[in-house]
């Protein structure tokens, strides 16, 4: 049981950062972006080059401290946003779905084939858990998990400063009435693309917190089910537009996503079927929620300037 | 190489069927269904489960029988009526309270994931086929052989084209069609019933859907996540073609489907030519929607300049 709160705050951290990224994106800025896992992997992959020590076959061995590698994944990610941004954001609400989804499976194509960089299939492991060494493996996952929710408590002051101020509400009339927002002066394409980024960072850092409480990863760490559709829940179910949503979301959605695995374990199906199964139940889950409480768990209250006053 | 542009044809047709019924849904729903892929594979899967009851019998030269005909068939109707099912269940009410439009998006990804699970519990994940003869080949010159099932798909693609062609632009109710995907409230006024026409277009699209699964199947394999590996490429022939336009997206699903058979090749090629070390062999499948990007970035309005209404 504590063993598994202690997976449960390191992977819900993880997912919480990465799905408030998504929901800058979606929630804020309305742009469908199935570029996710692409991005989450590039985070990743950046931070776990970085930190491993040397390894034969692939670039590797500079073994620089965790919060460089972590900080660099953001970075690294949040470029590869700007890139997918200077191509896609021109183009239309469902345009920009495709081809971020496309460009996403690109990211994880160059992964998969260059061994030089990535070790191909066979993955890259021995990633550094920061404090492991300190406070023993017993509590290792303890110890990452407080690093996580740290993390997570830093982005969620820094994200919400951000959708409270001036900026954060030209991104939601952005979403709901764009040539509005062109007649009051603002640039839209330039407050996406600064939401894209920004959210694109968020979502590199979430799949680098991923990778160093994994230890090991390989291309098919980040699959799609779980690195786009799996935050899309989260962000849907938590509530579009409030950040506050998304890290229930997170949280509630990988409890019960990770409780399904222990539960299934007694049920009389054959193992192979299980991961399709919660994949059904994810996907009727959120069929459920667009039909029946479009608004999540808790959806946006009014906006409100943080520097208005409190009177009404 | 001759025999990957020969490949890139007999692909491009099973192509060509699925971006026809992603269009279609496009043309009178204006959300692009991300389930297209899914519903291609669930549609050839399904003519594999009903051959479980049906006799195969015999055809002359080619592998397969009169059973598989009669599988396709009741393939296509049960597609026609998942895929109705489908949009009065989820899409219509969205429809009705004007829901943004991202719901729909939503909706369609979601129902991918759905049917994507049910295909792995029913069927599992190994590759199916649904004969196991030896083909008869068909050597023509310059090293060139192809199969009776290969000819067999390009012929009825074209037959299958053409049905569609003339029904859309030579009948009445393909007319009412187009007339209510450019402005549905003047159609209604002139008598035209858009519900109807909308349920018309959805059975059009399960059945084009299907039939392109079952294709798929005939001539490469039946695999759980064929559909969805070939969504890029049938978003490419709808965006490129133009959409609700027939042979556009006919001709832009034959330029896709040749670029991954034969584009690859061609590429590393040029790669081994120049000393660059890729393996063009991983990157197959996402040529096609890099050419995609490509295409949504300088001619967003497909090269074809087909509109549905001037054909």
């Amino acid at each position: 049981m504590d063993a598994y709160i202690a997976a449960l705050l390191c992977m819900g951290a993880a997912y919480a950062i990465l799905t408030i990224g998504y929901n800058l994106h979606w929630g804020y800025t309305g742009l469908f972006n199935l570029a996710v896992f692409g991005l989450a992997a590039a985070g990743g992959y950046t931070s776990v080059i970085l930190t491993t020590p040397a390894a034969g076959g692939h670039l590797g061995g500079f073994g620089l401290p965790y919060i460089v590698g972590i900080l660099a994944g953001a970075v690294v990610a949040g470029l590869l946003g700007a890139a997918i941004g200077t191509v896609t954001l021109r183009l239309e609400f469902g345009f920009f779905a495709i081809a971020t989804l496309g460009l996403g499976k690109f990211v994880i194509a160059v992964f998969k084939n260059e061994k030089w960089l990535t070790n191909g299939v066979w993955g890259i492991g021995g990633i550094p858990k920061p404090l492991s060494g300190v406070v023993g493996s017993a509590y290792a996952n303890w110890a990452y998990g407080g690093i996580a929710v740290l993390i997570l408590i830093v982005v969620y002051y820094l994200v919400q400063k951000l959708v409270t101020s001036p900026w954060g509400r030209v991104q939601m009339a952005i979403k709901d009435d764009e040539h509005l927002t062109q007649m009051l002066g603002k640039n839209p394409w330039r407050y996406r693309m600064e939401s894209l980024v920004i959210g694109s960072m968020l979502m590199g850092l979430g799949g680098a917190v991923y990778a160093h409480y994994q230890g090991y990863i390989n291309p098919k760490s980040y699959t799609d089910i779980m690195w786009a559709f799996l935050p899309l829940l989260m962000v849907v179910g938590g509530g579009s537009g409030n950040n506050r949503g998304s890290i229930l979301g997170a949280f509630v959605i990988w409890g019960a996503w990770s409780l399904s695995e222990i539960f299934a374990g007694y049920l009389p199906i054959a193992s192979m079927k299980i991961p399709h199964i919660r994949t059904l139940a994810v996907g009727l889950l959120i069929i459920a929620i667009l039909r029946w409480r479009p608004a999540g768990l808790i959806g946006r209250k009014r906006a409100v300037s943080s520097s208005a006053s409190s009177k009404e | 190489m001759l025999g990957s542009i020969l490949d890139g044809i007999i692909l491009g047709c099973t192509i060509t069927l699925g971006g026809l019924g992603i269009s279609y849904v496009l043309l009178l729903q204006n959300y692009f269904n991300f389930t297209g892929g899914t519903f291609f594979t669930l549609g050839a899967y399904l003519a594999f489960a009903f051959l479980g009851f049906i006799p195969m019998g015999s055809f002359p030269l080619v592998t397969f029988g009169p059973g598989l005909i009669l599988a396709l068939v009741l393939a296509m109707i049960a597609m026609g009526l998942i895929m109705t099912v489908t949009d009065k269940l989820l899409y219509r009410p969205l429809r009705e309270r004007n829901a943004p439009f991202m719901f729909f998006y939503l909706t369609a990804f979601g129902m991918l994931f759905v049917l994507r699970s049910i295909i792995y519990l029913v069927w599992g994940a190994q590759l199916k086929n649904y004969v196991s003869g030896i083909p008869h080949y068909l050597r023509g010159p310059a090293g060139i052989s192809v199969t009776w099932d290969e000819i067999f798909v390009i012929v009825a693609t074209l037959v299958i084209v053409a049905i569609v062609y003339f029904f859309q632009y030579h009948t009445k109710l393909g007319k009412g069609m187009l007339a209510t995907a450019n402005n549905s409230e003047l159609a209604e006024l002139s008598g035209i019933r858009n519900r109807d026409i909308n349920t018309l277009t959805t059975i059009i699209a399960g059945i084009l859907t299907a039939t392109g699964g079952v294709f798929y199947g005939l001539t490469i394999q039946l695999r759980p996540m064929m559909g969805f590996t070939l969504l890029m490429a049938m978003f490419f022939a709808v965006v490129t073609g133009g959409e609700g336009a027939i042979l556009g997206t006919f001709g832009a699903g034959l330029i896709i489907g040749i670029t991954q058979e034969f584009g690859s090749s061609l590429l590393q090629m040029l790669w081994d030519a120049t000393g660059v070390p890729i393996q063009m062999g991983g990157y197959k499948a996402t040529l096609s929607f890099l050419l995609l990007v490509v295409i949504l970035i300088f001619q967003p309005q497909g090269i074809f300049k087909g509109t549905p209404l001037e054909k």
